[in-house]
């Protein structure tokens, strides 16, 4: 078995970059090749089908020199941010770097725990070999105001392929948020590997909100592992406006009593997008809480997969588990595919999920029809109305109203009606 | 208080009601399975020239395929060589009435609790018994024969309809399906066929009552029940099985066709040796339930309630073809020891405007592993289709396992799809409200598990009804960990 999407010589490069573990890569590349690519036949692929990838051949990031601003996004991105384009770092967009905030590429391989030198699945085995560069961020004191962590997709030359991996520890009793912003700019053909680890100390929390926007011809695989200690807390918000492929591999190990997660997301796909959220909670400890609750909005061609796994593990009694996915699904050239899965080895546990999925509710858009608001606007009221329910989640307010913009310009919906709940300041502004 | 977990143990320690084997003279194949052994059984059965080549094309695909793994299920590995694929008791010669059957078999149903003529008399039950692999006594026949109604043993169908066989076998589960129904297809050796004329309401509860006997003989019954315009039939299967410390394969298929407008009701209560409270012995059920809503406006619902075997892998489907057809899956599935169960069903809706339901309810107790699979597809052109699921789970102990893994796909976007499903322990305080009432645990925990199976039993036939009640109460009562 060898991978011809990726030539020998760009690895090659890859190893000889110093400050890296060349045996690591050495490592991930062989193993790498010789692990036949997924196929729908695996349980974990069965609905996202990457045989296509495999035909295709990747070259190197970098090769046109990058002018992008953050002006080319249409998003306020405060001065606490970390900029990488192309998946490399960019002094001139980020803030300074410090000895608590460094990057991979400056001797951080070293903090990445055993566990993850050791990658298993195909992506995971890619970016370690791969790996152009990353974040470790030690965060030791609670902040206020969240820190960005920016990857901007510039034009390149031919398919370009970018790998990044982050380091998130949150000490001991530490609260923080951090918003991970994926922006794809040009439309080329690119794979992105992104994987993100996350440690929480006992009673650390953390907000993670990732926003990501793909080219309609990216490629983009993205991980999030977290692991919780004691009386912690992980929020993760995942805003998907869609890709070519875009994959999300989210996990949560609630290893210390009382640990509890909230995963919420949403995936907007529509063109030929396909959308694919996968999510893994392990119930490890005793009472340790759950909370998902996943939308999918499908229109045109697109697709939306979520798979969601809950384990309750034996030593984990009194653990309680809510997992919702509804999704709306707008076309018939749409699909929509659900896996809320539950698997429970301890009777003292409440778990509880479901799962819809259906068209905008006649009876409701007849309610609104009925007051009088013509047939395209009580769609797009209801469309934007089942969205909310998960970006109401957001604790973040100008975050909310930034998102609400994004998400009706996404729909392509004009009716400025859906934006009244967002302009109440405004309100009070006028009494 | 009592210690709920001492009500428990005793409960649970109880042995197998209806362990024993009935000393009988078979006539049993050498174990192996190869072109031969399908030629032999063939030729035992007198089959035409189309049923040996349907059965040869099986096993020739068959040889190819690798045993399935992906389901929810631990066991060691079986040896397809090492088993009998034919036994069948010797007759001198069919039985005529009930009066010239085998007194040993008269004795197992007796032992059994189905005595033949009571349920003649008494509940209008129409039986054919199978005694391990071929029928042996049919009642009712006559009565059914006026009617036009065809029900008989597989084999007689063979013979005596070629035609419906070759038209309706393998229609709903081909030969290619998957292991078990290709290496039902080739080696399959009786079963139960039922035909229902147009127009034409069976007025009896048809029943057949299943049972594995001779010691290492795989069992493989294949059922084809076909329900033609605008009739109706219930259908009831029941199975118990004498002791055994050996593991014995049952790979059945069951083909269900509705044509316009027919209704078809299939219930199950499956109760074979689950094996001892250590895992040892017990039936290994790999089996594939297939219905096809084929006309418009046809109906077909499964109801099980599963309490035996000690691996269950059985999926009742529903293709719903026709325009308006309805399908629905009833379930309960009880685990118990070291019982593993790996249950569930498929809706796949393929005409416009239909319409499925699935309830399903596990119980886990022990070191029991209960498994909710299913699967609800609704394809592009499938407007207006609508599923329900619910499955909820009770876990009894701290060392059992419920699992819900259910699928949802769908293409289009007038179909409506809902999926709920909880799992949680009895409830203390419902324990608490009824011990205040001076009802003794055993007594509350059949009451609570009744009331969480109720939505199931009561689509259960009357007969059934009382069965399944008995057997829940057998295995559930008092497990409160």
């Amino acid at each position: 078995m060898s991978h011809d999407m990726i030539d020998r010589s760009l690895f090659e490069a890859c190893a000889a970059l110093p400050g890296w573990n060349k045996q690591l890569r050495l490592e991930a590349w062989q193993n790498w090749q010789s692990m036949a690519t997924p196929t729908i036949r695996d349980e974990a692929w069965k609905y996202t089908n990457i045989a296509r990838l495999e035909k295709m051949v990747f070259t190197e990031a970098t090769s046109t020199p990058s002018t992008l601003t953050l002006n080319d996004i249409p998003l306020t991105i405060p001065e606490n941010r970390f900029c990488f384009i192309n998946g490399v770092f960019n002094t001139a967009l980020s803030a300074d770097l410090t000895t608590d905030t460094y990057l991979l590429s400056k001797s951080a391989w070293p903090h990445i725990p055993n566990e993850y030198q050791t990658p298993h699945s195909y992506f995971e085995r890619l970016n370690a070999a791969m790996l152009n560069d990353g974040l470790y961020l030690n965060i030791k004191s609670s902040t206020h105001s969240p820190m960005y962590l920016v990857l901007l997709q510039d034009k390149t030359n031919g398919f370009s392929q970018h790998h990044l991996r982050h380091r998130i520890k949150v000490h001991a009793g530490i609260k923080s948020e951090i918003v991970i912003v994926d922006w794809g700019l040009a439309d080329t053909t690119n794979l992105t590997t992104y994987i993100i680890d996350i440690e929480l100390d006992e009673g650390a929390e953390l907000n993670c909100i990732h926003l990501k926007k793909a080219t309609t011809k990216g490629y983009h695989i993205r991980q999030t592992h977290s692991h919780l200690a004691k009386n912690s807390h992980f929020n993760h918000f995942n805003f998907d406006f869609g890709a070519k492929l875009s994959r999300n591999e989210i996990s949560a190990h609630l290893n210390g009593e009382h640990a509890a997660c909230q995963l919420n997301g949403l995936a907007l796909a529509r063109a030929q997008d396909h959308i694919d959220n996968q999510t893994q909670i392990g119930h490890l400890a005793p009472k340790t809480n759950s909370v998902e609750h996943y939308r999918g909005i499908i229109d045109n061609q697109a697709c939306h997969v979520f798979h969601g796994h809950v384990l309750i593990d034996t030593n984990a009694p009194d653990s309680i588990a809510n997992q919702q996915n509804k999704n709306m699904l707008l076309t018939s050239t749409g699909q929509a595919y659900a896996e809320p899965q539950l698997e429970i080895y301890n009777q003292n546990v409440q778990c509880i999920h479901g799962a819809t999925v259906g068209d905008i509710d006649e009876e409701a858009l007849f309610y609104l029809r009925s007051r009088g608001l013509s047939d395209e606007i009580a769609r797009q009221l209801l469309i934007f109305g089942f969205a909310r329910s998960i970006l109401e989640t957001l604790a973040d307010k100008n975050l909310q109203n930034e998102l609400a913009q994004w998400i009706k310009t996404h729909l392509a919906i004009d009716s400025e009606l859906i934006l009244e709940p967002y302009r109440e300041n405004d309100h009070e502004d006028i009494k | 208080m009592t210690r709920p977990n001492e009500t428990l143990e005793t409960l649970l320690q109880q042995d197998y009601e209806h362990g024993f084997v009935t000393d009988i003279d078979t006539d049993t194949l050498p174990p192996g399975l190869n072109e031969d052994t399908i030629r032999a059984i063939s030729a035992k059965k007198n089959e035409p020239e189309f049923m040996l080549a349907w059965r040869l094309k099986a096993y020739e695909y068959w040889r190819h395929l690798k045993e399935p793994h992906w389901a929810h299920l631990k066991y060691d590995p079986i040896d397809y060589q090492a088993l009998s694929y034919y036994s069948a008791p010797k007759l001198k010669e069919g039985p005529k009435n009930l009066d010239e059957v085998d007194p040993k078999l008269i004795e197992t149903y007796n032992k059994l609790g189905i005595p033949l003529k009571e349920q003649e008399w008494l509940a209008g039950v129409a039986v054919d018994a199978v005694f391990d692999s071929i029928s042996v006594a049919t009642t009712f026949k006559d009565k059914l024969n006026e009617m036009g109604i065809i029900f008989c043993s597989f084999s007689d169908a063979v013979q005596n309809h070629p035609d419906l066989v070759q038209q309706y076998l393998g229609s709903v589960v081909p030969h290619t399906d998957n292991f078990f129904a290709s290496l039902n297809a080739a080696v399959f050796s009786d079963g139960s066929f039922v035909y229902i004329p147009p127009g034409v309401r069976c007025p009896m509860e048809l029943s057949t009552y299943f049972r594995i006997n001779a010691r290492s003989t795989g069992q493989f019954e294949r059922t084809l029940i076909i329900a033609d315009k605008g009739s109706y039939v219930s259908y009831l299967e029941g199975c118990t099985a004498p002791q055994r410390d050996e593991n014995q394969l049952h790979a059945a298929v069951v083909e269900l066709v509705a044509l316009d407008n027919a209704q078809i009701k299939y219930s199950t209560v499956q109760n074979w040796y689950p094996g001892d409270e250590n895992g040892v012995g017990g039936i290994y059920n790999f089996v594939t339930k297939r219905a096809e809503c084929r006309g418009h406006h046809s109906k077909i619902s499964w109801t099980q309630v599963e309490t035996g075997s000690a691996i269950t892998w059985k999926y009742p489907s529903v293709v719903l073809k026709g325009d308006y057809s309805v399908g629905e899956f009833y379930s309960v599935a009880l685990t118990n020891h070291h019982q593993q169960a790996d249950t569930g069903t498929k809706m796949i809706h393929s005409g416009q405007h239909t319409k499925s339901t699935i309830i399903a309810k596990g119980i886990s107790a022990g070191f029991a592993q209960n498994t909710y699979r299913g699967l609800v597809k609704v394809l592009a052109h499938a407007d207006g289709a609508h599923n329900y699921t619910r499955c909820d789970s009770l876990l009894m102990g701290q060392h059992c396992g419920a699992h819900t893994f259910p699928y949802i796909e769908s293409k289009n976007s007038r179909a409506r799809i809902e999926h709920e499903a909880s799992t949680s322990k009895i409830s203390e305080d419902q324990l608490f409200y009824l011990a205040q009432r001076g009802i003794d645990t055993e007594n509350a925990v059949s009451m609570i598990v009744n009331g969480f199976c109720k939505e199931v039993m009561k689509t259960l036939p009357m007969e059934f009804a009382v069965e399944a009640r008995k057997l829940l109460g057998l295995s559930l009562e008092g497990s409160i960990g």
